[in-house]
């Protein structure tokens, strides 16, 4: 893992303004007018329109988070939380409108929420448990293919957070340190430590979500 | 929540699966909101009490209040406006709305300011209401509410600039205010505009309790 100093943000919005498109590479917009197309039908309550949307999103979903999340997430899990919430926000999709900013904003909030979960559940209780790389591993398995870029995204984005922070996520969940080795390496209390990995998870709420909104404006 | 298999998911997502009509598009939606608050604030503040006499008369001579009064409708309106479109995943405030936005915003200030010269109208106690330190929250209250309801499905995050949108019905009625009570600036600001701020405040905190109620479910 690269400990490199923090880059300015500037350069690392421009590096991620270009970095990975492995949506849009998959899924063109022919894909999305069948995905609008779905979506009218399942708002009209077509029940084996809204199963092949949400099948269709699974693996659009997934792969994106795939690559933006890599090891950090429970794809599966976070997918599943993605698409329930598009199930759930349905009626906010006009028909008029393209289907793709409203699936990717959904992501982003998703996304967001996920980081700001791992933040309280740091606070409360130190999650010692590694983040399984099987999940970067089964992507493949299901089908969404084009992983090559898996958590590049993560990565950059750990490397525009302050060294302290980068090394404190780096050294427990990529390392797989425990919290008390990793603050022993770092000469902190476990607590601080605790402290310095719900900073940087925080922090990577707020970039993944800046992130993932550039990209769209691009689009 | 331990992930379920994909296939099994989908169909434990579908077998609760109902119609859901599209909403209005947000524009339409504002209109309709904020035809409906100014409406039925106006008409509740005439049952109350007349309106100032040759309040009209005092609109076309003086520029200024007419300026005040309508950049505090375009407020509202493209506050409301900016509030449904940021209420809708993956939609943005277009940049002539921002930008209107702001204008009126300046132009509303100008003419709070203008007040205090002679381009506003004379101060006089004619007209003055009992209670329009009271009416501005309860009627700011019941814009505000139906805010909630025309938006509540929509409510997936919080955003300071929809929370400023549910607030921003205060404005309606503290703005007809200027119409039917006294005039008179400093009575205007504390009398018919402070206590708008109350109901912005109230805007923003249900607005985050919405939203993280929202990200709960």
């Amino acid at each position: 893992m690269n400990l490199a100093p923090r880059p300015a943000w500037n350069t690392v919005a421009t590096s991620l303004a270009q970095c990975s498109r492995v949506g849009g590479r998959k899924a063109d917009s022919t894909d999305f007018d069948r995905l609008g197309h779905l979506a009218r039908q399942a708002q009209a309550g077509d029940i084996p329109a809204c199963e092949s949307l949400l099948g269709e999103l699974y693996a659009y979903v997934r792969r994106i988070l795939g690559a933006r999340l890599g090891p950090f997430a429970d794809l599966d899990d976070l997918t599943q939380e993605c698409l329930l919430g598009m199930h759930k926000s349905l009626a906010t999709y006009h028909p008029s409108r393209n289907i793709r900013p409203w699936v990717h904003a959904i992501i982003r909030y998703k996304v967001a929420d996920h980081f700001r979960a791992l933040v309280r559940r740091n606070e409360t209780a130190l999650p010692d448990e590694l983040p399984d790389p099987a999940p970067t591993a089964t992507s493949a398995s299901h089908g969404s293919g084009d992983d090559s870029g898996t958590s590049t995204d993560i990565h950059e984005l750990l490397r525009a957070l302050p060294a302290p922070l980068n090394r404190a996520v780096v050294l427990t969940k990529i390392d797989g340190l425990s919290c008390e080795e990793a603050a022993k390496r770092e000469a902190v209390s476990p607590a601080a430590l605790r402290k310095r990995i719900s900073r940087a998870y925080a922090q990577l709420a707020r970039l993944m979500e800046a992130k993932l909104e550039s990209e769209d404006h691009a689009r | 929540m331990p992930a379920k298999d994909r296939s099994e998911f989908i169909k434990s997502v579908v077998a609760g699966h109902r119609p859901a009509a599209p909403m209005m598009l947000p524009g339409r939606r504002a209109l309709i909101w904020f035809a409906l608050v100014i409406v039925g604030t106006a008409i509740a503040m005439r049952v109350d009490q007349e309106y100032r006499p040759g309040f009209t008369e005092q609109l076309l001579q003086h520029p200024a209040l007419l300026i005040e009064v309508a950049a505090a409708f375009a407020l509202t309106l493209l506050g409301a406006y900016a509030a449904f479109v940021r209420a809708v995943p993956g939609e943005r405030v277009p940049r002539w709305a921002v930008t209107a936005l702001w204008i009126s915003g300046i132009l509303f200030c100008a003419g709070l300011a203008a007040e205090f010269t002679h381009l506003a109208p004379e101060s006089s106690s004619l007209g003055a209401r009992a209670h329009c330190w009271t009416e501005v929250p309860i009627y700011g209250g019941a814009g505000m509410l139906a805010f909630v309801l025309m938006v509540r499905r929509g409510v997936v995050r919080f955003s300071w600039l929809h929370g400023l949108g549910y607030g921003i019905a205060g404005l309606v009625p503290g703005t007809l205010m200027q119409l039917a009570c006294m005039y008179e600036p400093v009575h205007n600001m504390l009398y018919h505009f402070l206590p708008a701020l109350p109901v912005i405040a109230i805007g923003l905190v249900l607005m985050k309790r919405l939203a993280i109620r929202a990200a709960r479910e």
